[in-house]
């Protein structure tokens, strides 16, 4: 194993340095591009450029629903400023403000990696991930007046790779609790980082005769219609591909 | 791949490389027949280290990094003036060490006068030449007392070094095949002195000019100070220096990559903070060529154009 430390430019996922080399997303909105398209104008700011470090962010969000419809950036800041920010906008974009207010540094990390797993963003660059969420919340604080709809059911994530999978290799050779370690996994994985975006959570309660997982959702999904609807499916077909194809879910209600 | 980091290390020569061959080992202060065999080429390359320091036949010059540790050692970076000298010297100080010039900026320290004040002082002066040594003449000699330069700044291997001090003393031969390397990138050093003040300059202006003109704002610093010739700094308003130096990397121009040591010196010399932070270094080598000055400059251009879109509204 070689132990030769490199320079973290090197160190970034291949997704992060196109990122990088192509943003979509820079530019900025003005108040006519927003009463033009008829959206509120979201900005928000983190640092400032007396410090030689500042981002800004644009987001048009639509008044009837909360959704973010076009998202702009400015940055005056090293490389990994101006990755975080491609990918707070694109990250933004068809979320409505509520979702975006709780966007992680470690979704937006996760936006940007590949296969092989392992963090976009170096440990020295994984600053600027925080400095764009910061952005991000000071903008969607000017659409607080936007009431989203109640029954509003996130859409699923986009891009079928995740739900992809031949199950867990010896699955059928483990017992109660390796099994429930697997699942977790997963559900950490793949399922509650999405979910958190809504303010629900989901836990496990039970593994019933090794294939009949009984789960818990907690916070916003507790009493979201689509808990038991596009949500489940969704989690079932995560634990399908990921872990056995025997798997049940059934959410303790 | 275009290199313009020369002011941080050099490739080395092929001359340099091929200097070394296999029968160029062992100590010539073992008593084997063998390494005598070795002698007329350790005093070719003393020759040839001492006549690039351009200290004749005084003092000793010896292989091997500058050894100050029995002193009480007074070490000042950056640009360097008598006053700053003076306000940090202590009544302990036995020795001021300094660079002869930046790396980043190129900007020469006012040596001779700093020699004087130190002697003045009755206090003894180190110089590290690396930075200088390949593009400056000073036959008439610096009265320091202790020389030194690193041989990757000249197209040597890393790790090569030499020391001039002014005290009789015993030379090193430990390391043959990389005292004969750097006697051998001294040769092709002096022998390219004359091009470095000249063509490399040339290259160095225009490529300068090229930026100026293609991105708005642009400003050289210290282009009115004595400089080495083929060290520029320049400040690109509106472009973080960090991030045009990785997307600069990303497009295979190789530009400084001590940015934030370049924005405290520019800082220190009292340049804005922002413009400072807005800055880059270059650095040329008697291996720049015209097609890789012209090529650079577009893709700096292009660049930096783009990054100065990236912050237009803040």
């Amino acid at each position: 194993m070689t132990m030769v430390s490199t320079h973290y430019w090197s160190r970034y996922s291949k997704k992060l340095r196109d990122a990088i080399a192509k943003p979509m997303c820079f530019g900025y909105f003005d108040d006519a591009d927003a009463s033009g398209r008829g959206m509120l104008l979201a900005v928000g700011t983190d640092g400032r450029k007396e410090d030689g470090v500042i981002v800004k962010l644009y987001l048009l969000v639509d008044e009837t629903d909360g959704q973010v419809v076009d998202a702009r950036f400015q940055v005056f800041g090293p490389s990994e400023l101006i990755g975080a920010a491609e990918g707070a906008c694109q990250q933004s974009l068809g979320k409505n403000y509520g979702r975006v207010r709780r966007l992680t540094k470690d979704y937006l990390d996760r936006s940007f990696r590949g296969d092989g797993g392992g963090f976009s963003f170096p440990q020295e660059a994984s600053w600027a991930l925080s400095s764009v969420i910061d952005a991000l919340k000071d903008a969607v604080k000017h659409c607080d007046s936007i009431d989203i709809p109640e029954n509003y059911a996130a859409p699923l994530l986009s891009g079928s790779s995740l739900i992809e999978g031949d199950g867990y290799s010896g699955w059928n050779e483990l017992g109660k609790e390796e099994r429930i370690a697997v699942i977790e996994k997963v559900l950490d994985k793949d399922i509650r980082p999405f979910v958190a975006l809504d303010g629900g959570g989901v836990e496990v309660i039970d593994l019933k005769d090794g294939r009949e997982l009984v789960i818990s959702y907690k916070g916003a999904c507790a009493h979201c219609f689509a808990a038991t609807g596009a949500t489940l499916s969704y989690i079932h077909q995560i634990l399908k591909a990921k872990v056995s194809s025997d798997l049940v879910v059934t959410p303790q209600l | 791949m275009i290199y313009l980091d020369n002011c941080t290390t050099t490739k080395p020569s092929e001359g340099v490389v091929g200097a070394i061959t296999s029968d160029i080992w062992g100590r010539v202060s073992i008593p084997h027949m063998k390494e005598s065999t070795l002698v007329p080429q350790i005093e070719k390359a003393y020759k040839s280290i001492r006549h690039l320091l351009g200290v004749g036949s005084a003092g000793t010059v010896t292989f091997g990094d500058v050894n100050l540790s029995r002193f009480d050692v007074l070490t000042i970076g950056g640009v360097v003036t008598t006053e700053d000298v003076l306000s940090e010297m202590t009544s302990q100080t036995e020795v001021i060490s300094l660079s002869w010039s930046s790396g980043l900026t190129g900007v020469l320290n006012p040596i001779e006068d700093i020699v004087k004040v130190c002697h003045d002082a009755g206090v003894a002066i180190h110089i590290d030449v690396s930075h200088a040594i390949g593009c400056l003449h000073w036959d008439e000699g610096i009265d320091a007392d202790f020389i030194s330069f690193r041989g990757e700044q000249i197209h040597c291997l890393q790790g090569t070094c030499a020391t001039y001090k002014r005290e009789r003393g015993t030379v090193n031969c430990d390391n043959i095949p990389g005292l004969v390397a750097l006697g051998r990138a001294a040769e092709e050093s002096a022998e390219n002195r004359d091009l470095m003040c000249t063509e490399v300059v040339r290259l160095r202006d225009k490529f300068e000019r090229g930026i100026t003109e293609g991105v708005s704002g642009a400003v050289v610093f210290f282009s009115d100070s004595e400089r080495l010739p083929y060290c520029t700094a320049i400040g690109f308003p509106g472009v973080h220096g960090e991030a045009l130096s990785y997307v600069l990397a990303e497009k295979g121009v190789f530009c400084g990559c001590e940015v934030h040591k370049l924005e405290k010196e520019l800082v220190a010399a009292g340049i804005d903070a922002v413009l400072a932070r807005s800055s880059l270094n270059f650095g040329l080598s008697r291996y720049t060529t015209e097609e890789d000055v012209d090529r650079a400059v577009k893709i700096i251009c292009d660049s930096a154009v783009r990054l100065q879109k990236m912050s237009e509204r803040l």
